[in-house]
């Protein structure tokens, strides 16, 4: 959790602007997708983890070979369904075994949240067919479960960041049935990013970290940005050398 | 004429062209096989097509069209709240907190509207202007929402939860329109924060026991709703050809949940209409 809360949100998009960030990025794409032998061994990855079962409940790490995502509408698609593995799997722990001192109402609505987090993912997976990347592997050790403010901060992290992803997605994606369906998605992810904020902070559901303060625009990631982050979260290296950038 | 010249000049205009022009290399293939004289008549014409602004799922004007009418809805918030904030002897079991959240969201509001002003001109058009007077009470069903908190709170929060499923229904018209899409994705999701936090300004204020943060199918069947026009399809559950409430974890009422669903402009107009916003 360390990492994104430090890099959240603001010191982030700076960063990104920087050479130390550019070379991070190259280096990623290097590691991930140089080569064909690299590329051999990716999709060679891809096809043995097709064996292994989503696991609802986000357990253990099935495989940790590289993932590709694959390239045009296809690579935003995963990209989504990887981000909609990390939200299920989190709140499937959240809901297995509350923090300390959770009330009743934060009890159902987490169990709410936990729900639409799976359904996302299934819808995400049923739409790729057999083009959707296997279970990614999920290492979440960062975060106490125990610990209402590590939950709830890891929380409002992966809402905020997938509303910013999902919005910066939006106009990588060329099909208007796929467009409407990402929008379905990311205002109910902002519905419980601002649920989560009113828990942590009072007042904090559209704050300074998240809404620009020029238009009061919500803040956008790129698939660069929000790939650097879940990498913390996501045990898979992800070759997104083919997701379209503009 | 030369025709990789107009594809140069046109490429600095829209710099998506070449991608565009690729599903009809077979056609220009054959536009140009036929002759010089042939090709060089049809070129422009059949390029016009391949513009942002004229592609084949919207028009400039269907571009304008859709922020005009997503600035017309912003003007009646924005009108809504700050009379209301006026008017209201906004009192709640936590007041101050309220009426603080209330002051956030105006003015996030009339950032967007100030935004969409500014895009119209941009494009040529006049932004349509606020209207001299609404009708808050929504043609009397709201009779006292200009004196009751509970009320002002319940209306608010329709209108904002409304304005999330416009913009929505505004999307698929702005697929590929690159920095328009993404303002509007951008406001969109500020909206749905701002009615997710009225929801749970009435929730926290014991206004409304059952209501959730977000939009449920029991939105368009109980009385804390502004009515069911708002919430009409928000019980839908199939998404993509999955029916989400028979994923095992999943209820119906989640399934409605997980999926906030869009309304067309038509739609919006006869859920608002009572408000005299348009």
């Amino acid at each position: 959790m360390k990492n994104l809360q430090h890099e959240e949100p603001h010191s982030l998009l700076v960063e990104s602007n920087t050479p130390k960030a550019k070379l991070h990025r190259r280096s990623f794409l290097q590691y991930s997708g140089a080569g064909l032998a690299g590329l051999a061994l990716v999709a060679a990855g891809c096809k043995k983890n097709n064996n292994f079962p989503t696991d609802p409940n986000g357990g253990e790490p099935v495989d940790e070979s590289g993932i590709n995502l694959g390239s045009g509408e296809t690579a935003v698609l995963n990209y989504a369904y990887v981000l909609e593995q990390i939200e299920a799997a989190f709140y499937a722990k959240v809901v297995a075994a509350p923090y300390a001192g959770i009330t009743d109402q934060e009890k159902r609505f987490f169990g709410d949240i936990a729900a639409h987090e799976v359904a996302h993912r299934e819808v995400f997976k049923a739409a790729l067919g057999t083009s959707a990347v296997p279970a990614v592997a999920l290492d979440f050790s960062t975060i106490d479960f125990t610990k209402k403010d590590q939950v709830l901060n890891a929380a409002k992290a992966f809402e905020d960041l997938g509303v910013s992803a999902y919005n910066g997605a939006g106009k990588l994606l060329t099909s208007a049935d796929n467009l409407a369906l990402a929008a379905k998605v990311v205002s109910v992810e902002a519905r419980h990013a601002a649920y989560i904020r009113e828990l942590l902070s009072p007042n904090s559901f559209a704050n300074a970290e998240v809404v620009d303060g020029t238009n009061a625009f919500e803040k956008s990631r790129t698939p660069a940005e929000v790939l650097n982050i879940i990498k913390t979260y996501v045990k898979n290296p992800i070759n997104a050398s083919n997701l379209p950038t503009s | 004429m030369n025709i990789v010249n107009i594809l140069d000049q046109i490429e600095k205009v829209d710099n998506e062209v070449i991608d565009k022009l690729n599903p009809r290399r077979a056609a220009m293939k054959g536009m140009l096989s036929f002759g010089k004289k042939a090709a060089v008549a049809a070129v422009p014409f059949g390029l016009g097509s391949m513009f942002n602004t004229a592609s084949a799922q919207t028009s400039a004007s269907g571009v304008v069209d859709a922020l005009q009418f997503v600035l017309a809805l912003k003007h009646f918030e924005s009108a809504l709240i700050t009379q209301g904030l006026t008017k209201v002897k906004y009192s709640s079991p936590n007041t101050a907190g309220d009426v603080a959240a209330l002051n956030t969201i105006k003015d996030q509001t009339n950032k967007h509207i100030a935004f969409l002003k500014t895009a119209i001109s941009g494009a040529g058009a006049t932004p349509v202007a606020a209207k001299a007077t609404y009708d808050f009470t929504g043609g009397g069903a709201y009779s006292n929402v200009m004196s009751s908190t509970i009320t002002f709170l319940k209306v608010l929060q329709g209108v904002k939860d409304a304005t999330v499923r416009a913009i929505k229904g505004q999307a698929p018209a702005l697929v590929k329109q690159g920095e328009t899409l993404a303002a509007a994705l951008a406001m969109h999701a500020v909206d749905a924060r701002h009615a997710s936090k009225l929801r749970i300004m009435r929730l926290f204020n014991g206004y409304s026991a059952p209501i959730k943060p977000w939009t449920s199918e029991r939105d368009l069947t109980e009385n804390e709703a502004i009515g069911k026009d708002v919430f009409i399809g928000e019980d839908a559950t199939t998404q993509a050809g999955v029916d989400t409430s028979k994923i095992s974890g999943v209820t119906h009422a989640q399934a409605t949940e997980a999926f906030d669903e869009p309304l067309t402009k038509a739609q919006i107009m006869t859920a608002l209409g009572p408000f005299k916003i348009f």
